[in-house]
C-alpha cells in the first residue's frame, strides 16, 4: 500500500532557491526532486552525527587536496622519510616544503573566498598529528599556532616552512616564525 | 543593511518534520536549518558530488586514519622518497618492506575475516594516484598489478617493497616481479600451498 505523504510550505532564502533552481536545471531534474533529495540526504548526514557546515567545509578542502595531488601514506614510512631526508638534505627539504606551501597557498587563493579559513580547515583535516590549530585574525595581522604532542623537531620545522610558504602566497609577510618540537607560532602581516 | 529576500517551497511533510526536529536539537530556527541544508547541498553539487558523497568521503578519511595512514602532498612525498632512496637505498627499501609487514600485522590482528583482502582493498582506495590497481587471488596464488604514470621510478620500487612486505607477512612467497617506473606486477604463492 502506498502511504500518502502530506506536503508543507517552508521558507528559504531567495538567493539559495535561485541557486537550487540553477543546479537542478543543469542536472535535468525538477526543483522539487532536488529539494526532496537534499532534505533526505541532510537528515541522513545529521543522523550520522555530523555538522553540515563543518562537513561542507571539510569536503571542499579535501576535494582541493585531491586536485592538488594528495596521497595517503603509511605514517611510519613518512616519519622515516622525514628524519632520513632531513639528516641528508635539510636545506633542500626546507625549500621543498616552503615551495610546496606556496603552491598550495596560490591554489587556495584562487579557489576559496576565504582562503585563510580554508587553510585552517586543511590543516585540521589533513594533519592528524596536530592536536590544536589556531588561526587568529586581527586587522591586517594573522597568527597561526599549531600544537602537537607527537610531531618530531624535524617534522615541526618542515611544517612551519610549509605554513609560511602558504601564508606568503596568501599575501602575508612573516613578522615572527618560532618553532620548537611540536609547537609552531607564526605571526604575519599583510604584505602590500 | 540590505534585507535578505525569502521565498517558499513545498516539500514532503515527514521530511520537514524531521528537519524541524533537527533544528530544535541544534537550537536553530527551521528557516536557518533549511538554509544550511541547501548551502551544504549546493557546495556538494558544485563539487560534482552529493551530501551523502561528502559524508562517505569523511568516513573514508576516518578509515584511512584508523589504518595507520596519513595524508601528504604527493609531490613532497615523491621527492622525499627520492632523496631517501638515493642516499640510503637499502635502508629505505627495508623501511618500506617493514611498513608492509606492520600493516599486515595491523589488519591480521584486527579481527577481520579477510585481512589481506581488506588491506589490499584499502590500499587501492587510498592510492588515488594509481590509474589501475588490480589484485587477483586464485587458490594459493595472488597477483598484484598497479599502473600509475605518476609514480617516479624510485617510488615505484619502494611501493613494491611495501607490497612485498604485506604479502610475505601473510605467508606468500614472491614468484615473479616486474617493477619499473609506474608499473608494479607481483605474482606470489602461498608457502606450503600448491603453485
Amino acid at each position: 500500500m502506498t502511504q500518502h505523504k502530506g506536503k508543507k510550505l517552508v521558507y528559504i532564502s531567495e538567493d539559495l532557491l535561485d541557486e537550487v533552481a540553477k543546479i537542478s536545471r543543469s542536472r535535468g531534474e525538477t526543483i522539487s526532486r532536488f529539494i526532496e533529495e537534499a532534505l533526505r540526504q541532510a537528515v541522513r548526514v545529521s543522523k550520522a552525527g555530523y555538522h553540515l557546515e563543518k562537513l561542507a567545509e571539510f569536503f571542499e578542502v579535501m576535494q582541493a587536496q585531491k586536485v592538488l595531488g594528495g596521497a595517503f601514506v603509511p605514517m611510519e614510512v613518512l616519519n622515516y622519510l622525514t628524519s632520513k631526508t632531513y639528516r641528508e638534505e635539510r636545506d633542500q627539504l626546507n625549500v621543498k616544503w616552503y615551495e610546496s606551501g606556496k603552491w598550495y597557498g596560490k591554489y587556495l587563493k584562487e579557489r576559496f573566498d576565504d582562503p585563510i579559513q580554508a587553510f585552517k580547515v586543511f590543516l585540521e583535516a589533513s594533519r592528524w598529528d596536530l592536536n590544536e590549530v589556531e588561526v587568529r585574525r586581527e586587522g591586517g595581522k594573522v597568527r597561526v599556532r599549531c600544537i602537537s604532542t607527537v610531531l618530531t623537531a624535524e617534522a615541526t620545522e618542515l611544517l612551519a616552512k610549509f605554513i609560511e610558504g602558504a601564508m606568503h602566497s596568501l599575501g602575508y609577510k612573516t613578522e615572527r616564525n618560532e618553532y620548537v618540537k611540536g609547537i609552531i607560532i607564526l605571526e604575519l602581516s599583510e604584505d602590500f | 543593511m540590505a534585507k535578505v529576500g525569502r521565498k517558499t517551497f513545498v516539500a514532503r511533510e515527514d521530511l520537514l518534520n524531521r528537519i524541524s526536529e533537527l533544528a530544535k536539537e541544534k537550537g536553530y530556527t527551521l528557516y536557518n536549518m533549511v538554509n544550511e541544508i541547501f548551502e551544504f547541498a549546493i557546495k556538494a553539487y558544485v563539487e560534482g558530488a552529493t551530501p551523502l558523497k561528502a559524508l562517505e568521503a569523511l568516513e573514508e578519511l576516518n578509515a584511512i586514519r584508523k589504518a595507520g595512514f596519513t595524508p601528504c602532498m604527493e609531490r613532497l612525498w615523491y621527492e622525499m622518497a627520492e632523496i631517501a632512496f638515493r642516499e640510503a637505498r637499502d635502508e629505505t627499501l627495508k623501511c618500506w618492506f617493514e611498513a608492509g609487514i606492520w600493516l599486515a600485522k595491523l589488519y591480521e590482528t584486527s579481527g577481520r575475516r579477510n585481512p589481506l583482502e581488506d588491506l589490499m582493498s584499502d590500499l587501492k582506495r587510498f592510492t588515488w594516484e594509481a590509474s589501475e590497481f588490480k589484485v587477483e587471488s586464485r587458490g594459493g596464488n595472488i597477483s598484484v598489478h598497479i599502473l600509475s604514470p605518476k609514480f617516479p621510478e624510485s617510488y615505484t620500487i619502494l611501493f613494491a617493497s611495501l607490497l612485498e612486505g604485506v604479502l610475505e607477512a601473510f605467508g606468500y612467497k614472491i614468484a615473479s616481479k616486474e617493477v619499473s617506473g609506474g608499473i608494479i606486477r607481483l605474482e606470489a604463492f602461498k608457502e606450503g600451498g600448491s603453485r
